[in-house]
């Protein structure tokens, strides 16, 4: 969300943001095209601030059924694309991810004193990358599911999200077995927060640019029918005056 | 067993809400308004919003934000040619359904069969 919304958001009621929230939740969760979805709850905080202007309640504006509601305006509303979902899931692994080496190099600093943290690199066996790796798929695959739970998510993804995420933990765990622990890879923390940085950076530049020409494509697409059909209309008229010009001639 | 009333209103709204904008430039509250005087009682923000967003996706409304008395910028809504010529289909597709189902009911609305 814009910080703009957040500021706005955060200007409502606590009842009234606790709905928007819920719609705006509901909504991501289904995928709603990211420009859509911002101009959807900037309409949806302005009806509440006017419904808060006139001495009304905003959940009785909405309705008792937030779920049939956002379900409506998600019917007719374009979705993100498979490229942006990707990308979208892709930019909470690098988040998640990312975050490894400078929270461990700070937590290494804080316990050890300047030693590792004087070099500004940080050491660490491979195993301990795969372990952090496979947390962060299940917290992404976690958010996504837990985001649509909100509104009831089906009982069967909810139980397979829950056993492979027991599966993936003993695999974790017995993973010493397999992989050597001598493996140890030195990183450093400013070239590895730079370039988590910039491949974040990157994702959400093409997804913003992707969901922008979905959204805008459609409006200019009918902006461009309906100068057609005027100057198609103007022309027929042209033409007409033509033809009773060459009859009134011919007359 | 209850009448479905949504399923009726979801068609017929549309309709008249594009009739609304047609007279003039207006915003949700006003069509309302409009609406609710004019003898749609259940009708509120969670009703119309979602049929307003799907008129200005088909292209047949356009609107605008500008400055409002109460606060925070107003949607203003606005037909086009295309909501236009869907108005008039809409209004004459309904007179022959209106009178369709005038004419099976007969002209007292009874529903009893003789």
């Amino acid at each position: 969300m814009k910080r703009v919304l957040k500021k706005s958001l955060a200007s409502v009621s606590q009842d009234d943001r606790k709905i928007i929230r819920r719609i705006s939740t509901y909504l991501l969760s289904h995928h709603m095209n990211e420009v859509v979805y911002e101009e959807t709850v900037s309409d949806l905080i302005g009806m509440a601030e006017e419904c808060r202007a006139r001495g009304e309640d905003f959940s009785q504006a909405i309705g008792p059924d937030i779920e049939g509601f956002s379900r409506e305006l998600i019917k007719n509303a374009p979705r993100m694309s498979w490229p942006e979902r990707v990308l979208a899931d892709l930019q909470w692994f690098l988040y998640c991810f990312g975050m490894l080496v400078p929270v461990m190099y700070i937590v290494n600093l804080i316990f050890t004193g300047t030693g590792a943290g004087a070099q500004l690199t940080f050491t660490a066996t491979i195993l301990t990358f795969i372990k952090y790796c496979v947390v962060c798929t299940a917290v992404v695959t976690g958010i996504f599911i837990f985001r649509r739970r909100g509104f009831g998510a089906p009982k069967l993804t909810l139980g397979i999200y829950i056993a492979v995420f027991v599966i993936l933990f003993t695999v974790t765990d017995s993973l010493e077995r397999f992989v050597p622990t001598d493996i140890v890879i030195h990183l450093d923390v400013i070239i590895w927060v730079v370039t988590f940085g910039v491949l974040l950076l990157l994702c959400w530049l093409i997804r913003r640019l992707s969901a922008m020409t979905t959204a805008y494509m459609r409006v200019l697409g009918q902006r461009l029918q309906r100068s057609f059909h005027i100057h198609r209309d103007s022309g027929d008229t042209d033409k007409d005056k033509d033809n009773e010009k060459e009859k009134d001639n011919e007359e | 067993m209850d009448f479905d009333k949504s399923q009726l209103m979801r068609g017929t709204l549309e309709g008249c809400i594009l009739k609304i904008i047609s007279v003039r430039t207006t915003y949700g509250y006003e069509i309302i308004e409009l609406l609710r005087t004019s003898g749609f009682k259940d009708v509120s923000e969670g009703t119309i919003y979602p049929i307003l967003m799907r008129l200005l996706r088909a292209g047949m409304i356009v609107s605008e934000l500008l400055p409002s008395p109460l606060g925070p910028k107003r949607k203003y809504y606005t037909i086009t040619e295309t909501g236009l010529e869907y108005l008039s289909s809409f209004y004459s597709y309904w007179t022959q359904l209106s009178t369709a189902v005038a004419e099976i009911f007969g002209e007292e609305g009874s529903c009893n069969s003789e």
